[in-house]
């Protein structure tokens, strides 16, 4: 496990350094936006807010409450789309290790 | 070191070649291993072997929850931002209000182009586009409120001081009228709003009574609660559609009749101006200004809102136009602000809430403006009925004679404007005429 962890570690920062993760949450954020769902979920979290109160909420509890919905409706395609892609750059990663 | 790396080996690579690498790589950088540790166990940073296909899926699947995550963090910020300033229903109505976004743009396209065509496109889409279009264009157009003609923004100015006769001291003045040119135009335009008139008037009326009832004190902060009280209560039961911003303009016209009437003092006081035009421009001045928040559409609301501070100043009874920065207000003054102008218009368009910050804040204006008295001056309202406000008895007769008379024919028209306004209402606000020519 730790060594999945480190190589995780590494073929993060590689994606960082290389600026792949900024492109790839660049494209993830308009196709999402594109789908509506950032619609949704603002909706999401505007309700959260709202059930909340005003004064007693914070970033994480709505983190917390809006999260595994919304990572629940992410459309599929999309979501098979970013992996795939995360995939490649992965492989890539690794064959030229 | 070596163990872990050699440990996961055993899946693909042959052994002998990491235990070259990693010696190496440790001998070579040992910058490196003191700059990045964890990744450093593993060879600088670099990956010993290709990953396995389920290691990289399950790479990947991390990656992308990663991303996943940093993007609802994104929307969440945003989202608690704009809930702690306020700001929500500013920035993201598009969002929930459909409704609200058909009504606005609906409404914003008729006031700008003359009860144009583009009303006809319901579309969602090309609704914002041509509210958007129609808020760019906004500024370049304005109306008179005096002569009703149409001139260049850039013109408007000038051709204000001479319209009105007004001197260097009424740029404010002016500048306000500029602002409420837009609405004073879907005023004129939207005249077949006539059935919602009805909802108007009962709900004027009603309100009337009330201020009439309880604002004997003379628009205290102590009667303030007692008056919130009375008209939520009350306006819970009436199913009135628009409400706040028919019931304001009904509000407003009317108590533009007070106003005016009840507070020559400002009018001629306020104006080196000669009496009868002054005053008259003072009146036209203010019923545009009451009017203003109350007839913008909620995309001008936005616009406005995030772009000056906004907070109703208790001392001029004026919305602040400073940057949203402004130093003078806290973010929780702006907030409430935000809060009670654009409930209203939710509720106004969702027709399904009762109408509690309506009210409040219809209540909270009234009571901040009095001494302004030519925005939402309704509590002059209590004062015009009980005292004569001592401005009135101070400033010259004439100006007091002609502002009265102005107003109170003005109130005619608009009441025929109205023609189902209670008889409550007209019959108030002819009191209020009598009274002041009398006074006079």
């Amino acid at each position: 496990m730790s060594n999945d962890d480190r190589e995780y570690a590494i073929i993060n920062q590689r994606l960082v350094e290389k600026g792949d993760k900024e492109r790839l949450r660049a494209v993830l954020r308009e196709q999402l936006i594109k789908s509506g769902w950032r619609d949704a979920l603002k909706l999401e979290c505007r309700k959260v807010v709202q059930e909340q109160g005003l004064d007693n909420i914070s970033v994480d509890e709505i983190i917390k409450q809006v999260t595994p919905h919304a990572r629940a409706t992410i459309p599929s395609d999309v979501k098979q789309d970013l992996l795939n892609r995360i995939k490649e750059i992965v492989q890539n990663e690794s064959d030229s290790f | 070191m070596v163990d872990p790396a050699s440990g996961s080996q055993q899946q693909q690579q042959p052994p002998t070649l990491s235990i070259t690498v990693v010696p190496l790589n440790v001998l070579d950088d040992p910058l490196v291993q003191e700059l990045d540790g964890d990744e450093d166990l593993t060879g600088g940073g670099r990956l010993l072997h290709p990953l396995s296909e389920a290691a990289i899926l399950e790479a990947s699947q991390s990656f992308y929850e990663d991303i996943v995550d940093d993007v609802i963090l994104g929307i969440v910020f945003e989202v608690h931002r704009g809930a702690k300033l306020g700001l929500t229903a500013l920035l993201e109505d598009g969002v929930t209000g459909d409704t609200q976004c058909d009504f606005d743009g609906d409404e914003t396209t008729r006031s700008s182009t003359g009860g144009g065509g583009e009303a006809m496109d319901f579309d969602a889409a090309s609704e914002m586009l041509s509210s958007a279009a129609v808020n760019s264009k906004k500024p370049a157009e304005c109306v008179c409120p005096n002569c009703q003609r149409n001139m260049a923004a850039s013109r408007f100015a000038p051709h204000l001081e001479k319209c009105m006769g007004m001197g260097r001291n009424s740029s404010r003045l002016a500048s306000r009228r500029i602002a409420t040119s837009a609405s004073r135009q879907a005023d004129l335009v939207s005249d077949d709003d006539c059935d919602d008139d009805d909802w108007t008037a009962s709900g004027a009326s009603e309100r009337q009574d009330h201020r009439i009832m309880s604002g004997e004190g003379g628009g205290g902060g102590g009667s303030k609660n007692k008056r919130r009280h009375h008209l939520h209560k009350k306006d819970k039961n009436s199913p009135r559609r628009k409400k706040w911003k028919n019931g304001s303009n009904g509000d407003n016209n009317h108590s533009n009749s007070n106003s005016s009437s009840g507070h020559p003092s400002i009018a001629s006081s306020a104006s080196t101006v000669p009496g009868a035009e002054g005053a008259d421009g003072m009146n036209t001045g203010s019923t545009g200004g009451g009017n203003t928040m109350e007839t913008m559409g909620l995309s001008e609301r936005r616009t406005l809102l995030t772009t000056m501070c906004g907070v109703i100043s208790e001392h001029t009874g004026r919305m602040c136009t400073r940057s949203l920065r402004c130093p003078q207000h806290t973010d929780s003054q702006r907030k409430n602000v935000r809060q009670v102008i654009l409930e209203n218009h939710t509720e106004t368009d969702s027709h399904l809430l009762p109408t509690i910050g309506g009210d409040k804040d219809k209540d909270m204006i009234d009571v901040d403006t009095w001494e302004e008295g030519d925005s939402l001056a309704s509590l002059l309202t209590a004062q015009s009925h009980d005292v004569p406000t001592p401005g009135a008895e101070a400033s010259p007769a004439e100006s007091t004679s002609t502002s009265a008379s102005s107003t109170s024919s003005s109130a005619r028209r608009r009441t025929e404007q109205q023609p189902s306004v209670t008889n409550s209402k007209t019959n108030s606000k002819k009191n209020n005429g009598k009274k002041f020519k009398g006074e006079a």
